[in-house]
């Protein structure tokens, strides 16, 4: 006791107290950082696994408790691509650094790289108006010939103009918004499963607002881009039992084989309320019974991420076999 | 105080001072792990080893801890030791520790490790200090494993993932009971405890008043 109590003065001044403190925030600084960096490689290996993992699982090529090295094995025939969605077209590593860490969620929180999908939205109508317009008219090679001679302010408020135009252009299509999600990446990280040598099926990430989460999950299309071949979700909050059942193998397995786009790139498929769709037809993929919230999200998500605003001038350049993974 | 037995202080708050059923700690993550037994045994797992390694660490370094900062030291102590948890977990158990999301961080705000530590460690010997972080580890574990048990087999008709009553979804007979599946169950599982508990050792039954 009287060695505590020699050391109690010591510790309770303020000298001591800063000592204490310096010393127990080196000491824990230090067991943290060896454990969290040399874990690292561990943990990233078991996080690409699992997105691996998840990106077979919607193409319906993940067997039952599948080891590291079956997966590893599996994703031999899968080539991972960047793409711009507003075209379609690769990126390459200048843009997006590397495809197998990127993450669309940290772009969307990223003002400066984000997309508004509500004015992305519009400027698609927009211009589809103004095609249709200049179809009419002819007029748009006389436009471009104009357009030298303005000056730079001229030309500044002929952009603002425009933007105007857009902002002010009415929007009734369902299909090119993302429910109540505002933002959204310009690029995607798609995965192109070969077969035989050949593009079999191209795996599309997608994700969308359900009841109480954001949903994600990965979509996979035939490279005719018609055919749905799996559809998995990796992360949600839905409720369990009720909207939780997205993972629900029977449900899952409604998916493989509808037609999610018609030959022409319209998007066909269809989530209805469950038990109100026809659903003996091949684009009507029956909702989940006492999820009718994320039921309309899932509706919302899959027509939106396969439509023009989504993947649709991907899948575009995929049914003109320009992708040959 | 220094002459407890090691028995009773290893094995007492299981039933005798149970950290949830008599203490009323360590509620929240009892609700949110306790879905089914293969989250609640990992949580219980990683609080057996958080409760004990912080005991043991805040016992040992009892005397060199200002009394003004006390607190804070032992916060420190825990968190750390719960950041590690959660890295090895993430390095050697992905698919739970994905299924637990922030409940393993959450063990930083559990009182029943932040309890232990400054009512038991800061007065005892590192050795029984130890013993003290496991026996309250264990007694949480045992709350949390029946709560769990009822939870998954009666809200999925499973154990340990396995089933074992088969749901009507799967052509079986049984029709899970969804309730058990959210929150709000563990509250009712976890009263019922109480109460058999408290029906069992009416010493534990507190006065009126």
């Amino acid at each position: 006791m009287k060695k505590d109590s020699v050391q109690g003065e010591f510790k309770d001044s303020t000298l001591g107290t800063f000592a204490v403190a310096a010393v127990l925030c080196v000491v824990c600084s230090v067991l943290v950082s060896v454990t969290a960096v040399g874990l690292k490689e561990i943990q990233d290996a078991n996080i690409e696994l699992d997105k691996q993992k998840n990106v077979l699982s919607s193409a319906g090529l993940l067997p039952k408790k599948a080891t590291a090295s079956d997966v590893a094995s599996l994703f031999e025939n899968v080539t991972v691509l960047a793409i711009d969605l507003a075209t379609g077209e690769a990126v390459d590593s200048s843009v997006v650094k590397d495809p197998k860490e990127f993450d669309p969620f940290d772009e969307i929180n990223d003002p400066g790289k984000r997309i508004e999908i509500l004015f992305y939205a519009k400027s698609l109508v927009h211009a589809n108006q103004e095609k249709e317009a200049a179809t009419e008219t002819g007029e748009k090679a006389e436009a471009t010939v104009e357009e030298e001679e303005l000056t730079e302010e001229q030309q500044l408020e002929k952009q603002l103009e425009a933007i105007k135009a857009i902002k002010l252009t009415p929007i009734d299509n369902a299909d090119l918004r993302l429910g109540s999600i505002p933002f959204r990446a310009k690029y995607a990280v798609v995965y192109l499963i070969k077969k035989d040598g050949k593009l079999d099926q191209v795996v599309l990430p997608f994700y969308g607002k359900g009841l109480w989460s954001t949903l994600k999950g990965f979509i996979s299309i035939d490279s005719n881009t018609q055919t749905i071949r799996g559809l998995t979700y990796y992360s949600h909050l839905e409720t369990p039992g009720l909207g939780g059942e997205v993972d629900n193998e029977d449900w899952k397995a409604k998916w493989p084989g509808k037609q999610g786009i018609d030959a022409e790139g319209n998007v066909v498929i269809t989530v209805p309320k469950a038990g109100t769709g026809n659903l003996s037809e091949d684009t009507v993929v029956d909702g989940l019974s006492g999820a009718t919230i994320t039921t309309k999200g899932i509706n919302t998500m899959v027509r939106y991420w396969l439509g023009p605003a989504g993947f649709g001038p991907f899948l575009d350049k995929v049914r003109k076999g320009e992708i040959d993974g | 105080m220094a002459k407890q037995k090691s028995k009773d202080v290893l094995l007492g708050p299981i039933a005798d001072s149970n950290p949830i059923a008599l203490q009323v700690l360590g509620i929240c993550s009892a609700l949110a792990v306790t879905v089914n037994m293969n989250t609640a045994l990992t949580m219980c797992v990683a609080v057996i080893a958080v409760t004990a390694c912080s005991n043991l660490c805040v016992s040992l370094v009892r005397t060199f801890i200002p009394s003004s900062i006390r607190i804070i030291v032992q916060m420190t102590i825990i968190a750390s030791l719960v950041i590690v948890v959660d890295q090895l977990l993430k390095a050697y158990a992905f698919d739970v520790s994905k299924s637990m999301s922030v409940f393993v961080g959450l063990i930083i705000t559990n009182c029943i490790v932040m309890g232990r530590a400054e009512a038991f460690a800061m007065k005892n010997k590192p050795s029984i200090s130890f013993l003290d972080g496991i026996g309250n580890g264990l007694g949480y574990s045992a709350v949390l494993l029946v709560v769990g048990f009822f939870r998954e087999l009666f809200g999925k008709g499973s154990l340990f993932g396995v089933e074992l009553l088969e749901p009507i979804s799967k052509g079986g007979w049984y029709s899970p009971n969804g309730m058990m599946l959210l929150p709000p169950s563990a509250f009712f599982l976890i009263g019922l405890l109480i109460w058999a508990l408290r029906t069992w050792k009416p010493a534990q039954v507190e006065t009126e008043g």
